[in-house]
């Protein structure tokens, strides 16, 4: 709530007492989904803060927006990371049914290098 | 005497009485740590938008807390995907090197089966028609001596 002191109004931050002298505008989310259209739904709240709350404020803010844009991206690389993890498990199959055959080739080589010796004794 | 101004919704663009304080929580940083801390700012709403903005204020802080859940999950993923690179990398290293020693053993064999006819050649040579039996194909007394007993 907006509080003051005589006229003047206080920053709007829990416990700070200080008088306002910035205002920040604090733009809340409409909601979090990865729709880029999303991104424009705000509900924009100016709200009353001293010097040092205000440049804290902006810096929070910065924050959140930023996070609020990198959710798409990282809801994307999550999407990747999967589609490449399943790759790389077939890659991995594939290579461990390959070295089961190469070893078994292996032990044919084997044997069959071993007859004629055998033979010959 | 002057009167008391009521304070107005601090929406932008509603004009009407606040009749609520809403506290809208934000974090300190969005990294991937479990805990965060706060700043908490007053603002004064209607009764309309203060549900709207309490709303939208905790779902603020549940974005917060799933947000660096994706961090995380992208940290295990990246890790997950290089363990997984490492393993078809070995693996492919050493499908080489059996398919070398494979090579190996086969030459080997061709070597020793060669040699093994020429020390046949040279027990038998007698063989009226000049041609050497493989070892796999001894034939049997009779048939050497012409099959006539």
């Amino acid at each position: 709530m907006v509080r003051q002191i005589g006229k003047l109004q206080r920053c709007a931050v829990r416990g700070c007492q200080a008088a306002v002298n910035n205002m920040v505008e604090i733009e809340l989310p409409a909601t979090w989904t990865a729709d880029e259209a999303a991104l424009a739904l705000v509900a924009t709240v100016p709200v009353g803060a001293c010097r040092w709350h205000a440049v804290e404020l902006s810096r929070r803010l910065r924050g959140l927006y930023a996070a609020r844009r990198d959710l798409h991206s990282a809801l994307e690389v999550i999407e990747l990371a999967v589609a490449t993890e399943s790759a790389l498990r077939a890659d991995l199959a594939a290579a461990q049914e390959r070295a089961l055959q190469a070893q078994a080739d292996l032990a044919e080589a084997e044997r069959t290098a071993a007859l004629p010796r055998a033979v010959a004794r | 005497m002057s009167r008391l101004r009521w304070p107005c919704c601090q929406v932008e663009g509603c004009r009407r009485r606040a009749t609520r304080a809403v506290e809208v929580e934000l974090p300190e940083e969005w990294g991937p740590g479990i805990g965060f801390r706060v700043l908490m700012v007053t603002i004064g709403a209607c009764r309309e938008h203060g549900a709207e903005l309490t709303r939208r204020a905790l779902a603020v802080l549940e974005a917060r807390g799933e947000y660096a859940d994706l961090l995380t999950v992208i940290a295990d993923a990246v890790e997950t995907d290089g363990a997984l690179r490492h393993q078809v990398e070995a693996l492919d290293r050493e499908l080489v090197e059996a398919a070398g020693a494979a090579d190996y053993q086969r030459e080997h064999a061709e070597r020793a089966e060669a040699a093994l006819r020429i020390a046949q050649a040279a027990a038998a040579p007698t063989d009226p028609a000049g041609v050497w039996l493989d070892a796999h194909q001894a034939p049997a007394p009779a048939e050497v001596e012409g099959g006539a007993a």
